[in-house]
């Protein structure tokens, strides 16, 4: 029983990560219907900043340096990128945004090598035991950043005027530019948004039990994708509720791997991608997706 | 035609090859309510995309000719500098931003102004429409139609326009609830803002406005004070569908010699 409680909530924490990425492929994708492929580069990104900095001006700038500058790349992506191509298909941005997610990685990758950088953390590996349960210290710090930036985003979401202007472009952008809202300064948000949320679920994601940042960081970051899905890409409750899932099913799937053999190795790895397909059979739009309507 | 006012000259519009203006001008005075009649496909909502700036999101472009308020052009600047150059649009079906509740409607209608600017604008439409002000937290989708098109005028004055512009405000609504819109328009009228009506229901239209234009596959075909209009054979005819013998007799013996046609 403790294990299992173990593992659920290593596997919240984990979620919780996956919900802070999600949140911001939702955000760009409310924001300019675009799928961003290039995400886990943003991501890669943030950590990287991060992982130069930190020995320098200490951990807790270099963080923030991270997030800075994640959003940054993120705007810079909207602005010389994505911007040239407004009012162009969406589909066809999507696959402009693999290719800038190609170029990003690619030059990231490159100047980490095979590298496995630390970000220099507080937290270390300690572990606090309450009981017969062990948690260590990243996971608990895990679960309490993203659940305050979570509210704290869903509350601008919802009270500001930034959020409004979101959520009209979101419906209707060409209602939303009628009425006074500049289309592209909530698109540049987005992205800088996204890119900042992505920084901290790169840190999250390469503390202890990770070794640290390397190559196949953007790979893990990959599995918000499924949760942003699963979730519903319109739905910001849709990507919390997805990206919880998506952790525990991932935990539950590693934690309980000696019992599951006969299913092969790497189950956690895939866990994600088949509750996706499971999700997508029942409900196509997602758990909290906006269906599409015709109005015949 | 130049000075006061939102002026339109010689306005040519298409979607890639296909024409939807041609050389459109018309002149809405300060303080006017004017109308532009015309059946479907007639270049009515084009009109109003041209001079609030939004062809781009139906693949159209003005290829010719300017819109003017005051002198100054708003042919080349976003949509956002148009509303805050105080020309705000009340889209055809009303378009209400349906999962936001009435209350972020209307702040999304102010997001251009000032905190202070914002309140006094909340209190002057909670005042034309005091049911928006009972429904605040209610979501704007499940508002009635006749709600939401009052939602819709509303949310277009928060901005604070100078010049509204209505396209086919009427539609789709039962008649006491276009007549009560009607009413409405009259009224924010009166408190100061010019009215550039589009509509299909000419009967209505023409009893609103002063002037009237008569748009047809992209041209202005006719034009002028709204009783003279009214009055004229072609008009009775083919929009407010009046079929008295005398009109139909006369317009078969002479259907060039009713009213002037309009000279661009």
């Amino acid at each position: 029983m403790s294990t299992f409680a173990e593992i659920l909530l290593n596997g919240l924490s984990l979620g919780s990560v996956y919900a802070l990425i999600a949140l911001g492929f939702v955000v760009i994708f409310r924001a300019t219907e675009v799928v961003n492929f290039a995400h886990a580069s943003l991501l890669l990104a943030g950590g990287y900043v991060t992982a130069v900095l930190h020995d320098d001006i200490g951990f807790w700038p270099a963080l923030l340096a991270g997030i800075a500058g994640a959003a940054l790349v993120g705007a810079a992506v909207e602005f010389l990128v994505m911007r040239r191509y407004r009012g162009g298909d969406h589909s066809v941005l999507a696959i402009v945004t693999i290719g800038v997610d190609i170029l990003l990685t690619t030059e990231l990758t490159r100047r980490m090598g095979t590298d496995v950088l630390t970000l220099g953390d507080p937290w270390g590996d300690a572990v606090l035991r309450l009981g017969p349960i062990s948690l260590a210290h990243t996971r608990i710090a895990a679960l309490v950043a993203a659940a305050l930036l979570i509210t704290a985003f869903l509350l601008a979401f919802r009270y500001t005027s930034w959020g409004i202007a979101m959520r009209a472009a979101a419906e209707s952008a060409e209602t939303a530019a009628l009425m006074g809202v500049r289309l592209g300064r909530v698109s540049l948000g987005a992205w800088a948004v996204a890119g900042g949320l992505a920084a901290v679920a790169a840190l999250f994601l390469t503390v202890f039990p990770t070794p640290g940042l390397e190559r196949a960081t953007s790979l893990a970051a990959l599995k918000a994708f499924p949760a942003a899905i699963l979730g519903g890409l319109d739905s910001t409750t849709g990507a919390l509720v997805g990206g919880l899932l998506v952790g525990v099913t991932e935990s539950l799937a590693t934690g309980y791997q000696s019992d599951l053999t006969f299913l092969g190795r790497g189950l956690g790895d895939l866990a994600p991608y088949l509750v996706m397909v499971a999700t997508l059979l029942v409900r196509p739009a997602g758990l909290f997706g906006t269906k599409e309507l015709a109005r015949v | 035609m130049t000075g006061a006012g939102l002026v339109v000259r010689d306005l040519s519009v298409g979607y890639g090859p296909v024409r939807a203006l041609r050389r459109v001008s018309l002149e809405v005075p300060e303080g006017a309510v004017v109308t532009v009649l015309g059946g479907n496909g007639a270049g009515k909502s084009t009109l109003l995309r041209a001079i609030s700036r939004t062809l781009a999101f139906h693949g159209g472009a003005v290829t010719a000719g300017t819109v003017t308020l005051d002198g100054r052009r708003l042919d080349a600047l976003p949509p956002d500098r148009v509303v805050a150059a105080g020309v705000c649009q009340v889209p055809e079906g009303r378009r209400v931003f349906a999962r936001m509740t009435v209350s972020d409607n209307l702040r999304a209608g102010a997001l251009g102004g000032t905190r202070a600017g914002r309140s006094a604008a909340l209190d002057r439409v909670h005042e034309l429409f005091p049911v928006l002000a009972e429904r605040t937290a209610q979501r704007a989708g499940l508002l009635s139609g006749g709600e939401q098109q009052m939602l819709a005028v509303a949310r277009a004055l928060m901005a604070t326009p100078r010049v509204l512009l209505l396209d086919e405000p009427s539609l789709g609504l039962a008649p006491l609830m276009a007549r009560r819109i009607a009413d409405t328009v009259r009224e924010i009228n009166t408190q100061g803002t010019s009215v550039l009506l589009v509509e299909q229901n000419a009967a209505l239209a023409l009893r609103l406005a002063t002037r009237a234009y008569v748009l047809e596959v992209g041209e202005v075909t006719l034009s002028g004070p709204t009783a003279e209009l009214a009055a004229s054979d072609e008009v009775r005819r083919r929009y407010l569908g009046v079929v008295d013998e005398d009109a139909a007799a006369d317009a078969d013996r002479a259907t060039d010699r009713t009213l002037t046609r309009w000279k661009g």
